[in-house]
């Protein structure tokens, strides 16, 4: 068989090395973003739901909105999904906001 | 990361939830100021414009990039500008790994004087050194590892993970550098570290919902597998990939993953699938005019031929194959392709053609730079004697493909002793 698998070579001019499985990124342009969505709708509820779920205060829970926004912005174009991101991120500062409460 | 059906429920429901309102006591509270999202968003909007300036200045060349960087002096953009120029550079790595390169040192040594990451959740700093410093070791781990220099590719990975983490990663910097590293691994053939690498990136890129990441990292494990000669394994993962890919935004991925799951088939001998698959992938390939693509495509498929025997087919698509090698392909691929070609024309039984083409690449072989290689010399000295035929060719090839797919044996010769 012709030299294996990793002839994944979607690069031009690469030769017959072992391939990466998808050595190329695409990121040909900007991902489209609902900002005006983003950030006037699903941040509040990502504030809120924070607030109602884990007692955090509103003033902490704007704060890790604040910075799951920045940290999605930084990554915008790779980040075709914002809404999946955002959540994802904004929970994981929830767990570190209440780990740094529990710590004596 | 976990997760929190509770919390999904209340940022999915209908309707908008409130949070209580904080009982203040007699004096008012102290409320931080934050600089407004919609202004940072803003910046970043107005950065993407000079980010791919700054990149076409890349592929220029030196004097051009220089003259790009400081464009953005003093420019608020600046920052989130260097940043997506890193995250951007991606797509120069194929096409010019060096000036790839150059590109992720211009940016390191620029980011420099950017602010620095604050780690205070209440005054996160955008675009901070740190973040850009992180992302330009990035690309040049990528430019690295098209190179050929995996080590150094790892290496690379490893600031960029320090860097992340300085800059306050919420996890996602640390799977992209998962990926990255997996992929120089997987390269570099250390396949148990590439793989724990690429799950772990796995696992991240699905929690955070990016699925063309998944793809990537589900297609990578395929290959992983593949490579080990796991073939029916490394199925499942390329059939996950393929799901996960957008047919349109991540084109030369799908098709990657198209041909490595056709490659896969063509070795459990399911060859109708198999080509079912490469066209497939060559539908995808002739639309974006993809030749290393197509190159690959059609010696998969000239293969299956070979491998059903159907060998005045696979010679026609050999010769073919060889043939435009040798104008826009690397000299392996023209090597493999007239060593098919040769078998063809012996397995046909036409063995003066046999020894004629053996004879033009023994020719083509002293104008090309290549290693000493015992198969190649035995071949040539069976010429010489007469002793050359399909058998001998088949020998030559197949240990000529295992020395390049990394699978280190002892040449044993098939007609010369000692």
């Amino acid at each position: 068989m012709q030299t294996k698998v990793e002839g994944l070579a979607p690069l031009e001019g690469w030769d017959r090395r072992p391939k990466p499985s998808s050595p190329e990124l695409e990121l040909p342009a900007r991902p489209v973003w609902n900002w005006e969505e983003l950030n006037a709708k699903f941040r509040p509820r990502l504030v809120a739901a924070g607030v109602i779920r884990f007692g955090l205060s509103e003033d902490d829970c704007e704060a890790a909105a604040q910075r799951v926004f920045l940290k999605a912005l930084a990554m915008n174009p790779r980040v075709r999904d914002p809404r999946a991101f955002l959540r994802a991120a904004f929970l994981e500062q929830c767990f570190r906001l209440l780990g740094q409460r529990d710590e004596p | 990361m976990k997760r929190d059906e509770i919390f999904e429920a209340l940022v999915d429901s209908e309707i908008e939830p409130a949070a209580p309102r904080a009982e203040f006591g007699r004096t008012l509270p102290f409320v931080r100021t934050r600089v407004p999202l919609e202004d940072i968003y803003r910046l970043s909007v107005d950065a993407e414009k000079p980010a791919e300036l700054v990149l076409k200045a890349a592929r220029s060349g030196p004097d051009e990039l220089a003259a790009a960087m400081r464009a953005l002096d003093g420019k608020p953009y600046r920052g989130f500008a260097l940043l997506y120029a890193a995250q951007k550079g991606t797509t120069l790595v194929g096409v010019d790994p060096r000036r790839a390169l150059a590109l992720a040192q211009a940016i390191h040594e620029e980011a420099g004087s950017l602010a620095e990451a604050n780690r205070d959740a209440r005054a996160t700093t955008p675009a901070p050194r740190q973040a850009v410093q992180a992302e330009s070791h990035l690309l040049e781990s990528q430019a690295l590892v098209m190179m050929g220099d995996f080590m150094a590719a790892r290496a690379a990975v490893t600031h960029a993970r320090a860097l992340f983490v300085e800059a306050g990663d919420l996890g996602f910097g640390s799977a992209l550098c998962d990926y990255f590293e997996g992929e120089a691994a997987t390269l570099g053939r250390e396949y148990e570290a590439a793989e724990d690498l690429i799950r772990n990136a796995l696992r991240t890129f699905e929690e955070f919902g990016q699925d063309h990441f998944l793809a990537r990292s589900e297609a990578a494990l395929g290959t992983i597998l593949e490579n080990r000669g796991e073939h029916a394994d490394a199925l499942g993962y390329f059939d996950r990939a393929i799901a996960h890919f957008d047919s349109e935004k991540d084109a030369r991925a799908l098709t990657a993953t198209l041909s490595n799951k056709a490659n896969a088939l063509a070795q459990l001998s399911r060859f109708d699938e198999a080509r079912a698959t490469y066209a497939r992938a060559m539908n995808i390939a002739l639309r974006n005019e993809s030749v290393a693509q197509l190159r690959y495509i059609r010696t998969g498929l000239a293969e299956l031929d070979f491998l059903r025997g159907q060998y005045a087919r696979a010679l026609r698509a050999f010769r073919e194959i060889a043939a435009e090698s040798a104008t826009n392909g690397s000299a392996l691929d023209v090597l493999f392709a007239r060593l098919y070609v040769a078998e063809c024309l012996g397995r046909t039984g036409q063995f003066d053609a046999l020894a004629a083409e053996v004879d033009a690449l023994r020719r083509d072989r002293k104008q090309t730079v290549f290693s000493p290689s015992p198969a190649l010399g035995e071949l040539f000295v069976c010429l010489d004697q007469g002793t050359i035929d399909a058998d001998l060719v088949a020998h030559v090839r197949e240990y000529m493909q295992d020395e390049e797919n990394g699978i280190e044996r002892m040449y044993q010769p098939l007609r010369l002793v000692g």
